[in-house]
């Protein structure tokens, strides 16, 4: 069984990535390509932050995806940090409820340009963490120009948040954030999809180890590169984050059958095949985690 | 024959959406006091921007609106400047014109809590003028726990922006901005509903004169209050201005039948029906600007 921690979907919406780009699957594309490949179920995560994309969603368009095929896919709410007044001390706990009562299992993709350590963040933090509602990130090599919550070289800001929400689950996607894999990531690199061996004394493994909380969504180039450029670290990897570790792909456009929806799916089928992984790691990080994370 | 330059509404039933209190209504509601009190027709704003709401809006939320009522229902989209990747750079025609294509009239409301002329409201500008779309806006008085541009009191900022996009048309809206109707406004009162004899040399006047570009929103208590705190003046603002007023109401539920919804409407009747304003002046500003400012 395998459920896809991180889809981009849209059912009322024919605007496209970009000029000469496609747009996100409609539910029926998904279906499709998952019962081709076999996955199950995919977790929607709505596009309603502006930074990211142009085509802006609401929770409610998400909603009703989820009603029409209850079976496929799993809703989560996005919480913009700047909703209901561009405040700190907004109550976000009350839009956090309303859309869990909803049926939302989480919170994200948060791709707001914000600095990790702002104070409108740590209220979603707070309110998140509150609300017992795992939290799905981008990281942001900078302010501008880019998307997600903005850290310095090192994650310092984003280790700062995890140690203040011990109660949060923090679900960390992207190329900032996956490039930490390797203890020799750079300020030239840790924005892109360093290859090669991986060096010992990355902070994702720091991190990890020291917060039970934080979890790898494995989706997408940046998740796909962490574990799969050095096969044999990756397999460690697997093995010792196996309770923190997510099946994902980021598929935001019919075309990514070709490389998201299947890369990190046949390279987790050929660990297990040739041995490299166990079947218990497997079925942790292809659906258990997920499982309990969202209290399936 | 009245045209609603200023109003909210959503396809989504209000038990699926987390409201403070009775919140936006569905188009069926309003096209009912639309009825009733005879406006012909109105702009459906669209709320894509995180700061006012404890939920965000979708342009396709607002197209499905208006497809129920093409008659009757003017369709505005909502560009963040800050989509897709934070930056003053982005393509926003790309999203622009899409929605221009969908049927879409203008932009607005836009309510982003950023700088007046922060290189990404300049930029969205820009392209807004490019695309020949009008854009409405709503005016803060301060960065955070608010919405709206930000400017400071007199307002500069917009001064500024005026004078760089001379081919876009402002469709200028709120609090902040209509109290400037008056030369006595103060840094205490400048976010509120200033009362009492307008004082002359407001920055109001002088910003239409300068700008013919610029376009009073005369919706809101905001819009009505500058009108009708001091009758007079208001029925020889109206005559002045008889080219860049529009009428507005800002309505989106039932409750609003007996105030909002008729407030202004009775205010220019009552003109009219005294010899106060001229049939001339109350048919552009009841519908004919808006025929010409939205090309219908």
């Amino acid at each position: 069984m395998l459920i896809d921690m991180h889809i981009h979907i849209a059912m009322i919406s024919d605007l496209t990535w970009g000029p000469d780009m496609q747009g996100p699957p409609t539910p029926e594309q998904f279906i499709e390509m998952y019962d081709e490949v076999g996955i199950d179920k995919g977790v929607m995560l709505p596009l309603v932050i502006p930074e990211c994309n142009f085509l802006t969603q609401s929770n409610e368009d998400i909603l009703m995806i989820a009603e029409k095929y209850p079976d496929r896919f799993i809703p989560f709410c996005n919480i913009d940090p700047r909703l209901m007044r561009n405040s700190p001390d907004v109550d976000l706990s009350f839009a956090i409820n309303h859309y869990k009562n909803k049926g939302c299992k989480g919170i994200g993709e948060m791709t707001a340009n914000l600095w990790w350590d702002d104070p409108r963040v740590t209220n979603l933090c707070d309110h998140a963490e509150k609300c017992d509602m795992p939290l799905l990130f981008h990281v942001a090599a900078q302010e501008g120009n880019t998307y997600g919550l903005i850290d310095s070289f090192g994650l310092p800001r984003l280790d700062e948040q995890v140690k203040a929400h011990p109660g949060l689950t923090f679900l960390a996607h992207s190329n900032p954030w996956w490039s930490y894999v390797s203890g020799d990531v750079t300020e030239e690199t840790w924005g892109g999809y360093p290859k090669g061996p991986v060096v010992e004394g990355g902070r994702v493994v720091e991190l990890m180890s020291k917060y039970a909380n934080i979890y790898g969504d494995l989706s997408a180039g940046s998740g796909y590169n962490a574990v799969s450029r050095d096969p044999e670290f990756g397999y460690w990897f697997f093995d010792e984050f196996q309770d923190q570790l997510c099946f994902a792909t980021d598929v935001c456009q019919p075309s990514n059958c070709n490389n998201t929806l299947i890369d990190l799916k046949n390279f987790m089928e050929d660990a297990l095949a040739e041995a490299k992984i166990s079947q218990e790691v497997f079925d942790k990080i292809s659906h258990k985690n997920a499982e309990r994370v969202l209290k399936l | 024959m009245f045209i609603d330059i200023h109003a909210h509404t959503t396809i989504y039933p209000r038990e699926m959406r987390p409201l403070a209190d009775k919140g936006i209504g569905n188009p069926e509601e309003l096209v009912q006091m639309y009825d009733e009190v005879g406006i012909s027709k109105g702009v459906i704003l669209s709320a894509t921007q995180p700061e006012p709401r404890a939920c965000v809006q979708s342009n396709e939320d607002i197209l499905q609106c208006a497809a129920l009522y093409p008659d009757r229902l003017i369709p505005f989209c909502g560009i963040d400047p800050r989509l897709s990747i934070n930056s003053p750079e982005a393509d926003l025609a790309f999203v622009i014109n899409h929605y221009k294509d969908k049927g879409c009239k203008g932009i607005g409301e836009i309510t982003a809590n950023l700088y007046f002329d922060d290189p990404r409201c300049w930029n969205l500008f820009h392209h807004a003028e490019a695309c020949r779309m009008p854009l409405t806006f709503h005016v803060a008085t301060k960065e955070g726990g608010i919405y709206g541009f930000i400017d400071e009191l007199g307002l500069p900022r917009l001064e500024k922006t005026l004078q760089n996009f001379p081919d876009l048309v402002f469709l200028a809206h709120s609090q902040p901005f209509w109290s400037h109707i008056s030369a006595d406004v103060n840094e205490d009162n400048w976010g509120g509903y200033p009362d009492g004899p307008v004082a002359e040399g407001g920055r109001i006047p002088e910003l239409l004169r300068r700008y013919p570009s610029l376009h009073g929103d005369l919706s809101a208590g905001s819009g009505y209050n500058a009108v009708s705190r001091d009758p007079d003046f208001g029925y020889a603002f109206l005559t002045e201005f008889q080219d860049q007023l529009l009428f507005g109401t800002d309505c989106y539920k039932l409750d609003q039948m007996d105030n909002l919804l008729i407030y202004l409407k009775d205010f220019l009747e009552d003109g009219l029906a005294s010899g106060k304003l001229s049939q001339e002046v109350f048919d552009k500003v009841t519908h004919k600007n808006a025929e010409r400012v939205l090309g219908l």
